[in-house]
């Protein structure tokens, strides 16, 4: 895991039902280039390099309107596609409360 | 692995707009109708992405007439004209039935024509956000809407050569249904993502775009019809945020050496532009930049939304307004596709398609502002003519057992004990693919390029039997599984193109074959690719005049 400065640190909350008893965190450190970055492109990144296992839904409108990328972002639910993440921050994520998680970040019909 | 049966009249694969407006208009008629979404409903796909501009025939001395031949002449003469006038004469009237459903239309249209060609401006504007709600909305109304979320379609079921359902991958249980169906529609939409550059993948994340439905029809035996025809975009290259979100104001545009190099009057989605934008970089003059640091920003879009888009990309800091942004072309949208008649009949008994996934419309151009009358008009259209047709057939036939075994099969060699180590992971078919299509798919094409382009992806086609998946806690929402899936229809796609692609050999519209830069006269035909025991053949039929 990449500790530098450079990084963002997610506290993920997982949870796949078909395995887990219960819902756990993972930290997972995503190195940042000099482009801003948003959560959900760093969680693409976390997907593409680091852990292929991580459920949440690969999917941009990019305005605002599929609220598919809703989740809990340090305990306040908001837009992955709207959050840009800094370096040398921790962001805690979870999926949004009161609905069925069907993994990981990924919840049941949730709008 | 079990396989669940359902039954249904109407089938409509994808819910887009042209799928969401189907199934509402199956509705008013068909006795069940079952939609198939693979994301959440509204929350997937194109659709959702989209600017909005929808053009009629609305301004004085304008007609669905003129409308009509603007088009085909945009189109260089490659549109069949009984989808044109449809499409010319209903989009008002589908405009209207889109405000009685509950969408913002915005009648207010801008008195310039939107692309210098078009004699009268017709662009009202509907965002995909209000048509998609407003559809979805109607929909829930519907007592006779069976609406299947999360569930891909792997393969269209046949019996003596009708479509007879398709079935079904639930992606959040990771199991298989069959759905019998009297009529099927597809409406699956384009193919943007066997190009590395695309509008189709705003912040750089996949939109399903990888052609599913042209390879789903085609393997079920319709025919494919200007498959060559793609159009490209100028789009920002980097940084990867703001690739897709079609945010470039239409402004200067140089070269290295300083050079305005677009030629004048040649509007924004036009060829003429994204060949000049393609041969400056192609040729060495590149990188091409878009500075308007000097200029006020403009919010030049016609809906708060857009607005807010603005915003973001400022947030982020990668508008022209803030820093040089290099620009090259992206694909944009797909002219070719599933052959249709006014019905939105294919070539197949049973089988309908509407949207960007059917094909003889824009010819080998699309005038930006009518895929959105394309997608209603024709999705209004197939929900109709599918619905009547089910009405009539008798009961459903039996899908025969081998469909679903080769299937069953297909997935367990993909899941085949999890921790197989194959030779090929998804990602690189689908990378290797993108790379296949940017240097020999291109929108500049030509003949000994395109022949290795074809043998380069018949030899990934090879591979994907053994394609390697990581251990996984089993099928649900199994992201891998999904790229393998996803990259084995693109590697399909990608032939089909390039095999229409190299049979026409002249220059037309979006496509331009470098090795015949001429339009020939003799070739005002489709070029044809479909399904038959030697694979993938080409032939030709006639337009529709």
């Amino acid at each position: 895991m990449d500790t530098r400065d450079n990084c963002v640190r997610l506290k993920i909350l997982r949870y796949n039902p078909h395995i887990d008893s219960n819902p756990h965190y993972e930290t997972y450190s995503v190195a940042l280039g000099e482009e801003k970055v948003n959560l959900l492109q760093a969680l693409e990144t976390i997907y593409q390099r680091h852990d292929e296992s991580l459920g949440f839904r690969r999917y941009s409108c990019g305005i605002q309107f599929c609220n598919s990328c809703l989740m809990l972002i340090n305990g306040k639910p908001s837009h992955a596609c709207l959050t840009i993440v800094a370096a040398g921050e921790e962001y805690e994520v979870a999926p949004l409360k009161g609905k069925q998680v069907l993994m990981d970040l990924i919840v049941k019909d949730h709008c | 692995m079990k396989v669940n049966t359902i039954k249904t009249d109407v089938l409509v694969i994808g819910a887009g707009g042209a799928g969401t407006r189907a199934a509402v208009e199956a509705a008013q008629t068909a006795r069940q109708v079952t939609l198939v979404c693979r994301s959440p409903l509204g929350k997937g796909g194109l659709t959702p992405t989209a600017n909005g501009g929808y053009h009629a025939a609305v301004w004085p001395g304008d007609s669905p007439a003129i409308h009509a031949e603007d088009l085909i002449a945009m189109g260089c003469f490659l549109n069949d004209r009984n989808l044109v006038d449809a499409l010319a004469q209903e989009a008002l009237e589908q405009a209207q039935l889109l405000e009685k459903f509950g969408a913002a239309v915005n009648w207010d249209v801008p008195p310039k024509p939107q692309e210098p060609q078009m004699r009268y401006p017709r662009s009202l504007f509907v965002p995909g956000r209000e048509v998609l709600g407003a559809l979805n909305r109607q929909l829930r109304t519907c007592g006779n809407v069976l609406i299947l979320e999360d569930q891909l379609a792997l393969q269209l079921l046949t019996v003596a050569g009708r479509v007879t359902g398709a079935l079904l991958f639930d992606i959040a249980a990771g199991s298989l249904t069959v759905c019998e169906s009297k009529t099927t529609i597809m409406a699956t939409g384009s193919l943007g993502e066997i190009y590395p550059r695309s509008a189709q993948e705003p912040m750089g994340l996949p939109t399903g775009s990888t052609g599913s439905g042209y390879v789903l029809a085609g393997l079920a035996g319709a025919d494919l019809v200007d498959m060559e025809m793609i159009q490209f975009v100028s789009i920002p290259l980097e940084p990867p945020l703001v690739t897709g979100m079609r945010c470039l104001p239409w402004a200067s545009l140089k070269n290295a050496a300083g050079q305005e190099f677009l030629p004048p009057d040649a509007g924004e989605y036009s060829h003429e532009a994204a060949q000049a934008v393609y041969r400056e970089i192609s040729e060495g003059r590149g990188p091409l930049l878009m500075d308007l640091r000097d200029r006020k920003p403009v919010a030049h879009f016609r809906h708060p939304l857009f607005g807010q888009r603005s915003r973001h990309l400022q947030e982020f800091g990668v508008t022209p307004f803030q820093r040089p942004v290099s620009v090259g072309v992206g694909a944009l949208f797909m002219m070719g596709g599933i052959h249709i008649n006014e019905r939105c009949e294919t070539t197949v008994p049973g089988l309908y398609a509407a949207g960007e996934v059917s094909g003889n419309v824009h010819g080998a151009r699309r005038v930006s502002g009518n895929a959105f009358p394309e997608m209603i008009v024709f999705g209004a259209r197939a929900g109709k003519y599918a619905a009547l047709e089910a009405g009539k057939q008798a009961a459903l036939s039996d899908v025969p057992q081998s469909q679903i075994r080769e299937i069953r099969e297909y997935l367990s060699i993909l899941i085949a004990g999890g921790g197989r180590q194959g030779d090929i992971a998804p990602r690189e078919v689908r990378q290797k693919t993108r790379q296949i299509m940017e240097e020999h798919g291109n929108l500049i094409r030509n003949g000994e390029g395109l022949r290795t382009a074809l043998d380069e992806l018949g030899s990934l086609e090879q591979d994907l039997p053994s394609i390697r998946l990581k251990p996984a806690a089993g099928l649900g929402f199994n992201a891998g599984l999904l790229e393998a899936i996803d990259a084995g229809w693109m590697v399909a796609t990608a032939r089909i193109v390039c095999q229409a692609a190299l049979l026409r050999e002249e220059s037309r519209g979006f496509h331009f074959r470098s090795d015949f830069p001429a339009e020939k006269e003799d070739w005002l035909k489709h070029t044809v690719v479909r399904r038959e025991k030697a694979g993938w053949v080409g032939a030709t039929k006639p337009i529709v005049i």
